[in-house]
């Protein structure tokens, strides 16, 4: 293991006399190492244990001086309050837009990575740019002629203009991923099909793409989260109540209601992270590949 | 397989995305901040059945918008063709929403003895060549609340509430002085400074007071004053005393205000019910109470001058059921069982209907009649144009770094430009 | 290697038109027609619109509010960049460097990058709450400082307030990319490394730092790409405020354009946006050729 040598060093054949100390020192550093991952893990977690510890809590007790770690009156009264009709309906849009934007991103960007990792098309290397470089392109200056586009197209307050504006912006990191992905599945399975009398259209849907599952997963869940994430289209596009996703629900329903209200707040902020949560926790191997494998190589 | 999974995933979702839309009712849509305030439910369960009942027709649905973002909200609605028929604003934002045509004049809509029940004045501030273009709704003077039992505590009179500006800032350092409570300071003046446009607008009655006007004699902007600057020195005498806090939301002033910890705050006719409710019961206000209000102080000729944010409520122009939606419109300002409903849950003035105020539950109320009376020294409209709003967040960021020790002159000076600029654009 | 496009014309077309389409009509023309906004007056308010040259890039470039703009972006997304990169970068080390139950504290540490940034806002509003939150608690237990900072109104704490969520937020993601490249580095490298008696320091400064440094800028750029369109945690704590700092480019342009209604003066300033952008770009693509060829 590599990990070792870090560690220690090689010490192939320590003498007697040293190995007490080779031993000790050894001893210390290993828990100096704990120790430190321990310390670390605390600070970095710290606000996540806060907001459990606060949902927890009687509004009274939240302001306590000084500050209670652990509860000592716990209650879920904070987490039946929220469950109203209006919170509901946040959700269901939220997924509803989520998985929309979720299969269209991912097909289109599957589609056409494959087509850019299998096929010597002229300029394949300018248009892998300019799917990178769109990322950083000013959201808001998009969202400037997507407004006045929408307003013309009537998809202002629907789920479609949502859909449109969550897979705009994910849709350049789903063909880098998936790109990534199709390039290191050997070609020789599609060359065997290809000599049997496949088509091209056949090979692609029950060969390759099924093949692809985990980057696709991973390509999903990431659209998904940051449909999750969005504030701004929501915020902007949006103007009914009924319509609205969670992040604009929230700033426009839960924040002035809630203000203060600690104890509300981060019971909804748990309810809000839970999906996710859930969803990493389920696919977190199938996500890591797939993400690590596409930066790393990126 | 994967893809046929996806396919009835795909039209299981929109089987739930086409299924919310039907209806066969008629559907009235209300946008506003009314439904924001818990113990605002009741009265809003009072206006929905109540309307309902009126016209069993009808659905009427809410959309909330918190007040921070009902102007854009608004707009946005407005402009993309599908407002809401009716539409909650303040005073202050008609002029920005008639500038787009947003709004339906109203005048034909109702009676002329409904409109007589209006005072003129609120009337004026949202007439424009003649068309009136909103209904006022809750009158909005804003006037001094104050702790009574913190005036006692720093050796004040509590039935004697600062008559003057410097006696204000005297009686808030007197409080602030007093110790902690529970490690957390007590305030002068729970005073907003968020850097949100009703912070600056909220500045407007301390220029007032010291005799001066945020336009000049032709209407147009003016920042740049004598006055203006005496008013920010008299803010930042506060804060900087620690008198009055820093950068607080307006939440944040209310809570601090309901949480007994701070002597003074300026406030609407809604003050009651929020600082009853906030503090959970244990704050009063009455005129025995723990928290009463009192005039603004007046100016150094004996003036008193203040502006008012009065609730509106409005008819959009793109709204499809224009009649119905001035049904609903009646329905909270002349029906008197919804406006007491409104204000026995609220503890707010409910309407802009005087003989309602001045009779029944509301005229037997001494807490309304502090409002009513100080209806005539009431502006609404500082600068009535589309872009008050706008202008005010010039000036916010000019409080904020006069707050921080910027230089008074050269921060209203940099704010005058940038209205000036606004303005013209 | 590849199959060339001319056996399948047709086939291609098909699987590249969902995107072509998305991408034109979204991205493309957008971003356009923008840009050709910038030189207009035009607002959603006002119906007519007439070219106006010049005028909006003007008065954004003599607006000292700009300037103020911009560099409080860099300075917010550099300083959040550095910041998680080189915890990122240290946790992974840390965790590579053979603990007992390395999975578990990895898994521990990706839970923060599932927090929605909508609970990031909220959960910072409390934390840093001036009165009654957790930090200025901590800060004063530990003695660091005397009176509760007033993190929502001091200029300088506001901008660390919201540099720490952003921070905070991304340390699971560049450490996982880390982790990853690490493990990827052939343990003999370093072995021999450290028979030849090379201390800790000195073996990340001569053997892995090298191997990882590509793979560290990547991952910092994308970080810091994604930092400057995030503006959730500030639209929903600042607004902007104190004053003007934690305005980013980001909300600033946003709020020219959906709360000043004014889309002329806003496609500008996203031009300059995408200008500045396509500069650094250039200037990093030069770099990074350099240091290749070198």
């Amino acid at each position: 293991m590599n990990a070792e040598a870090l560690r220690t060093g090689s010490k192939p054949l320590p003498r007697r006399r040293s190995e007490v100390v080779y031993r000790l020192s050894r001893l210390a550093t290993s828990i100096s190492l704990h120790a430190l991952v321990v310390a670390s893990l605390a600070i970095l977690l710290l606000p996540i244990v806060w907001m459990l510890s606060t949902s927890f809590k009687p509004l009274a007790d939240v302001f306590s001086y000084p500050p209670q770690f652990i509860p000592r009156n716990p209650t879920v009264e904070s987490y039946t309050t929220q469950f109203t009709g209006l919170l509901g309906r946040y959700f269901l849009n939220s997924v509803i837009v989520g998985l929309l934007s979720a299969i269209l991103a991912t097909g289109a960007g599957a589609l056409a990575a494959y087509g850019l990792s299998r096929y010597r098309l002229p300029g394949r290397n300018a248009i892998l740019m300019f799917f990178m470089a769109s990322l950083a392109f000013p959201i808001p200056l998009l969202m400037i002629s997507m407004y006045l586009m929408f307003v013309q197209l009537g998809l202002l307050n629907t789920y479609i203009g949502l859909v449109i504006g969550h897979t705009v912006i994910t849709l350049p990191v789903c063909v880098w991923l998936l790109k990534n992905f199709f390039d290191q599945l050997p070609v020789e399975v599609e060359e065997a099909a290809f000599v049997d009398g496949a088509s091209r259209a056949y090979t692609l849907f029950r060969i390759v793409l099924p093949m692809a599952r985990p980057a696709l997963g991973a390509s999903a869940i990431f659209v998904f989260v940051t449909s999750w994430n969005e504030l701004l289209f929501g915020l902007t596009f949006v103007s009914s109540t009924s319509m609205r996703p969670l992040p604009a629900g929230i700033s426009m329903s839960f924040l002035t209601e809630f203000e203060g209200a600690w104890s509300e707040m981060m019971a909804l902020s748990v309810m809000v992270s839970l999906p996710i949560f859930l969803l990493f926790t389920v696919f977190q191997r199938t996500f890591m590949s797939g993400v690590t494998a596409g930066a790393v190589k990126g | 397989m994967l893809d046929k999974k996806m396919a009835t995933l795909a039209a299981a979702v929109a089987l739930v995305a086409t299924g919310a839309a039907a209806q066969d009712k008629t559907e009235l849509n209300y946008s506003g901040w009314i439904n924001l305030y818990p113990h605002h439910a009741a009265a809003v369960g009072a206006i929905e059945t109540g309307f309902e009942k009126k016209f069993p027709d009808v659905d009427w649905i809410l959309n909330d918008v918190p007040f921070d973002q009902a102007l854009k909200q608004a707009t946005v609605a407005s402009l993309a063709g599908n407002a809401p028929d009716n539409i909650h604003l303040i005073a202050g934002w008609v002029p920005a929403l008639n500038d787009i045509g947003a709004l339906e004049p109203l005048n034909d809509y109702f009676t002329a003895e409904e409109w007589a029940q209006i005072p003129q004045s609120s009337l004026d501030s949202v007439t424009f060549d003649g068309q009136i273009m909103a209904m006022p709704w809750v009158p909005g003077p804003i006037i001094m609340f104050y702790n009574r039992n913190l005036m006692e505590q720093a050796g004040l009179d509590p039935d004697a509430p600062p008559q003057t500006w410097p006696e204000l800032l005297e009686a808030a350092k007197a409080i602030c002085a007093l110790p902690d409570v529970d490690g957390a300071p007590i305030y002068g003046v729970a005073l907003r400074t968020a850097r949100n446009p009703n912070s600056a607008q909220w500045t407007i009655p301390i220029i007032y007071g010291q005799g001066g006007d945020i336009v000049d004699a032709d209407g147009n902007v003016s920042f740049d004053t004598p006055e203006a600057a005496a008013a920010y020195e008299w803010v930042r005498e506060l804060t900087d005393s620690g008198c009055a806090p820093s950068g607080f939301t307006i939440d944040e002033t209310r809570n601090t205000m309901a949480a007994g910890r701070a002597g003074f705050i300026f406030e609407g006719p809604w003050g009651r019910g929020l600082f009853n409710n906030l503090s959970g019961g244990k704050l009063t206000t009455a005129a025995d109470g723990d928290i009463w209000a009192a005039p603004m102080p007046m100016d150094p000729s004996g003036k008193r001058r203040t502006i008012g944010n009065p609730h509106e409520i409005t008819i959009s122009a793109g709204s499809e059921h224009k009649d119905l939606a001035a049904e609903f419109i009646r329905h909270v300002i002349f029906d008197p069982e919804i406006t007491t409903a409104y204000f026995e849950a609220s503890s707010q003035l409910s309407t802009g209907s005087m003989p309602l105020l001045t009779s029944g539950v509301m005229g037997e109320d001494a807490y309304t009649q502090v409002f009513v009376q100080a209806l005539p020294d009431t502006n609404d409209n500082p600068i009535k144009s589309p872009k008050f709003y706008a202008v005010m967040d010039d000036l916010v960021v000019a409080l904020q770094s006069i707050i921080q020790g910027g230089d008074i002159q050269g921060e209203l000076a940099s704010a005058q430009r940038k209205a000036e600029r606004t303005m013209s654009r | 290697m590849g199959f060339s496009p001319r056996q399948a014309p047709v086939f291609l077309a098909a699987i590249f038109a969902p995107s072509i389409l998305l991408v034109g009509l979204f991205i493309v023309y957008p971003v356009v027609n923008s840009v050709g906004l910038a030189f207009t007056d035009a607002s959603p308010l006002s119906s007519g619109r007439s070219f106006v040259g010049l005028e909006n890039f003007v008065y954004l470039l003599e607006d000292g509010e700009f300037w103020e703009v911009l560099w409080n972006t860099v300075f917010i997304v550099g300083a959040a960049t550095i910041i998680a990169t080189a915890c990122g970068y240290g946790l992974a080390t840390l965790l590579i460097s053979g603990i007992r139950a390395a999975a578990i504290f990895r898994a521990a540490i990706f839970q923060v990058w599932v927090v929605p940034w909508i609970v990031i806002a909220i959960l910072w509003g409390w934390l840093f709450s001036q009165d009654y939150g957790l930090v200025n608690y901590l800060l004063m237990q530990v003695g660091l400082i005397e009176t509760p900072v007033k993190w929502m109104f001091d200029q300088k704490a506001s901008q660390w307030a919201i540099i720490s969520g952003y921070a905070w937020r991304a340390i699971p993601f560049i450490m996982v990319i880390c982790l990853a490249a690490l493990q990827g580095i052939p343990s003999e490298l370093v072995e021999s490394a450290a028979i030849d008696g090379a201390s800790f320091l000195q073996r990340q400064r001569y053997v892995i730092l090298p191997l990882m440094q590509n793979i560290i800028m990547v991952a910092a750029l994308l970080q810091a790409v994604r930092f400057f369109q995030e503006m959730t945690m500030i639209f929903v704590l600042t607004q902007g405020g104190p004053i003007n700092a934690t305005m980013v480019l980001s909300l600033y342009t946003y709020k020219t354009a959906f709360e000043d209604w004014d889309f002329g003066l806003a496609s500008a300033i996203g031009t300059v946006w995408l200008i500045l952008l396509m500069a650094f770009a250039l200037l990093y693509v030069r770099v990074a050729l350099r240091r290749n060829l070198a």
